[in-house]
């Protein structure tokens, strides 16, 4: 039995030889090392595949065709080819195996193994089996089945896809008409709020002068007072008393002077920096006299921010409106 | 606010305008320092040469 089984798979051999001479189908196959060498049959020398107990395997990839998966088998009886369309959902490994015995009476055995060879039960469905690659045994032939995975080489059109159809057809029609819209939108309340703000920014302009100018003059008074002290301990030091003596005075002074920085600091939050002082005093001067001219601050300053917000917006537009490139990003302002 | 940054400004007749602060007030310091140490002397707080006591 063994020797006649021998037979038959050197008669495989040498038949497989033929076969892939004349279709020329690429086909690889696992070498083995053999005792002997042997000679194909048919035409000129050529390599022979080893192999021991079982033949080797062939590699066949599964296709999609019309959405389809699509796998082509070599059949044993006739040695040919036969295309079988699965369908992953409904079929399971029997409706597979018993469509491939009822096309080729001649296959005994069928079964499906997975990559480590271990048999894959009946009913499993085929589309967890085309998950991965597998293996299909056909009468002691194993073939090595490639599958491609969920993801199917052919564009397959979803819902998410048609969405984005939508959205990009909505976009390109209604788009320019829409920010055309806007802008004369933003134009319009741009007019609004410039008219409002006249009247105010006026008033703004008035009290903001007298409050700069009481500021500055807190500035110069400052300088006086420095130039009054520093002539004072002058004088003492050397018309009046020696260095010796006033020594100690100015330090403790200085020192006053100091505890006043941290002082101010501790009040304000602010260090004394000449120029945030002066800021302070001109706030300070300007919200007096505002007060006192019945100036809405906090309206004046809300309207000035949806004035800056329109502006920001017409900005924005311009891009897309006059060189039709996207919209800008909102950017925080500072 | 930048744009204060990058131009200089100037005050018309800055160190005048210094000047004319400071140098009166430098004199009425000095005014004042004098008035000062005669208080100090008439009240007998601190007489001057009391204190010259290191040769």
């Amino acid at each position: 039995m063994i020797w006649f089984g021998r037979v038959a798979k050197l008669h495989y051999g040498v038949l497989r030889c033929s076969l892939s001479s004349a279709s020329g189908k690429s086909s690889s196959a696992i070498q083995v090392p053999y005792l002997s060498r042997q000679w194909c049959r048919y035409g000129a020398p050529r390599p022979v595949h080893y192999y021991s107990t079982l033949p080797p395997a062939t590699d066949i990839s599964i296709q999609y065709k019309y959405g389809r998966p699509v796998l082509s088998l070599p059949l044993p009886s006739r040695s040919e080819l036969c295309q079988f369309s699965l369908r992953p959902m409904l079929m399971t490994v029997t409706d597979f195996l018993s469509d491939i015995q009822r096309e080729d009476p001649g296959v005994a055995i069928a079964a499906v193994l997975n990559t480590d060879g271990e048999r894959v039960c009946s009913s499993t469905s085929i589309d967890t089996v085309l998950n991965q690659d597998f293996q299909i045994l056909i009468n002691s032939t194993i073939y090595r089945i490639h599958s491609p995975g969920r993801e199917s080489p052919e564009h397959s059109t979803s819902i998410d896809d048609m969405k984005t159809v939508v959205h990009m057809l909505q976009s390109a029609l209604n788009l320019p008409e829409h920010q055309q819209l806007r802008q004369i939108q933003l134009l319009r309340r741009l007019d609004t709020l410039k008219q409002e703000l006249g009247p105010l920014e006026e008033v703004r302009a008035q009290v903001a002068g007298r409050a700069e100018s009481q500021s500055m003059r807190v500035e110069w008074a400052v300088l006086a007072f420095l130039s009054l002290q520093g002539s004072f301990l002058g004088y003492l030091t050397w018309f009046v008393f020696a260095w010796d003596v006033m020594e100690p005075v100015t330090y403790f002074i200085t020192y006053a002077t100091s505890m006043g920085f941290l002082g101010y600091y501790i009040l304000t939050k602010q260090e004394l920096l000449y120029p945030d002082a002066k800021d302070r005093q001109f706030l300070h001067f300007f919200h007096k006299r505002a007060a006192m001219e019945h100036f809405d601050t906090h309206r004046y300053n809300a309207l000035r921010d949806q004035l800056a917000t329109v502006e920001s917006d017409l900005k924005r537009l311009r891009n897309p409106i006059q060189l039709q490139l996207p919209v800008d990003p909102i950017q925080p302002s500072n | 606010m930048v744009m204060e940054l990058l131009t200089i400004v100037q005050t018309s007749f800055g160190l005048f305008r210094i000047a004319v602060v400071v140098i009166p007030f430098l004199y009425v310091g000095t005014l004042i320092s004098n008035n000062f140490a005669v208080l100090l002397e008439e009240h007998d707080i601190f007489i001057p040469e009391d204190d010259d006591d290191d040769d």
